[in-house]
């Protein structure tokens, strides 16, 4: 499985979603994307790719798109 | 044996009531990540004899509290062991008294780094692993010095009536990943730290409780055996206080 | 227990009504409220012998006796908690035989909430 293929997969399986309506989600787009969801999220994120990620950029991770700028800084090329 | 095959992490576990919590809990069958500031051989042994003594495992971690680096580290540490975190005791912290128009900066802002900002962010850490789990306990060491409020305690009180607060709200948010979060207020312990309190001091404080004697370290670790248990599994957001019955 | 000279644990039973109060629960949550002064009188009195004197308040926990109280009031009541669901017997048999055990032995005195977070 690619990085990519992983890292969408979060997003589907934690929020519940296709993959249709992943690749433009944002923070509060969805019910599912709450402050609770977003703790879930990075949990799942921080499991799948075995990373720990700084406070600043679990606040920073606001999109599907943003946050793949944001797991590049933790060595994970998402493509 | 109520801890088996639970896996503890409790920070300041190298003397006091640390200490006891590291022998109490390795009694109720967890295992322990161990916590203390550096390595000693005194540590060493300890831990070598606890381990053996009550055949769990037992894994030394090392960083100074205020340490941001060293404490991220070890937190990456404890993620690499692959295990489930069960229980967190955050009972690490320190004790500087002065009276209030005698408090120096540096006290005020050294106990505050140490007994609640480390605090605060080392649970933010471990916290995580316990969401992915959606199950664990977490046990904050606070002091009767933040309800009861004492002579030259107005920043070791504040520090810990900091951590109460911070207690009741997480209590609240991470209850929905099915994590309970408790504080416990010990009275006067017989530990190294009330050896700065004067015998006359001590001796009031005694007649002053119902029990008429100090606590001891184990007194405080059973309690925190208790909250780490299922024993508790419809308690959170409280204080219990550990106190002798202060009058 | 005096007579025995052995010391000892006492375990009362008050119940959030009785801190919190609650509509409908004048008279019960006055009673039991009655618990939480007793309590702390009993620790100061009975402590020199040893006796340790503690009580639970418990919840809404899943027993006969709320069964027979309005639904709605209740999930009310549980929606407030932490843990989102009924308390159990077994759960509140865990405090008791923490109250009772030489695992409280410096607790005394104390009213320990058994609520799943509602107060």
């Amino acid at each position: 499985m690619t990085n990519l293929e992983k890292y969408t997969n979060v997003f589907a399986e934690i929020f519940g979603i296709s993959e249709k309506q992943i690749e433009k989600l944002k923070y509060q787009d969805i019910k599912q994307w709450d402050s609770v969801g977003h703790m879930t999220l990075i949990a799942k994120l921080e499991e799948t790719f075995d990373i720990m990620m700084d406070t600043e950029d679990i606040i920073g991770l606001s999109s599907f798109e943003k946050g793949k700028e944001i797991m590049a800084k933790y060595g994970i090329e998402i493509k | 044996m109520l801890l088996k095959n639970k896996n503890a992490i409790i920070t300041g576990s190298n003397r006091g009531i640390g200490k006891a919590m590291l022998i109490a809990f390795a009694q109720n069958g967890a295992n322990i990540w161990a916590h203390s500031r550096k390595e000693s051989p005194e540590f060493t042994e300890l831990i070598n004899t606890v381990s053996k003594d009550y055949n769990v495992q037992i894994w030394p971690i090392y960083f100074d509290l205020t340490n941001y680096a060293e404490m991220k580290n070890s937190v990456k540490q404890i993620n690499e062991y692959k295990k489930t975190v069960d229980i967190l005791v955050n009972n690490a912290g320190i004790m500087n008294n002065s009276l209030f128009q005698m408090t120096t900066k540096d006290i005020l802002y050294n106990q505050f780094e140490i007994n609640f900002f480390s605090i605060f962010t080392f649970t933010q850490y471990i916290s995580k692993f316990m969401v992915r789990q959606n199950s664990g306990s977490i046990i904050n060491i606070a002091s009767i010095a933040a309800l009861d409020g004492f002579d030259g305690q107005s920043v070791y009180g504040a520090t810990k009536s900091a951590i109460i607060a911070m207690t009741r709200s997480i209590s609240n948010e991470l209850s929905l990943n099915g994590i309970r979060v408790n504080t416990i207020a010990p009275g006067i312990i017989d530990t190294d730290l009330i050896n700065v309190m004067s015998k006359e001091v001590i001796e009031k404080n005694i007649a002053n409780t119902a029990l008429k004697r100090l606590g001891k370290p184990f007194e405080v670790a059973n309690t925190a055996v208790f909250l780490a248990s299922e024993y508790s599994s419809y308690i959170t957001g409280q204080v219990i206080r550990v106190d002798g019955g202060r009058l | 227990m005096l007579k025995y000279g052995s010391g000892g644990s006492i375990i009362n039973t008050s119940s959030i009504s009785g801190i919190d109060g609650n509509r409908g629960q004048l008279a019960y949550g006055a009673s039991k409220a009655a618990w939480v002064s007793a309590t702390k009188t009993m620790a100061e009195e009975l402590g020199a012998n040893g006796i340790r004197v503690n009580a639970i308040a418990p919840g809404v926990i899943a027993t006969a006796m709320t069964e027979n109280l309005p639904e709605e009031a209740l999930n009310k009541k549980i929606s407030k908690s932490n843990i989102k669901r009924k308390g159990t017997p077994e759960e509140v048999a865990g405090v008791i035989t923490y109250l009772a055990s030489d695992l409280s032995s410096f607790v005394t005195g104390q009213i320990i909430r058994v609520d799943g977070g509602i107060g």
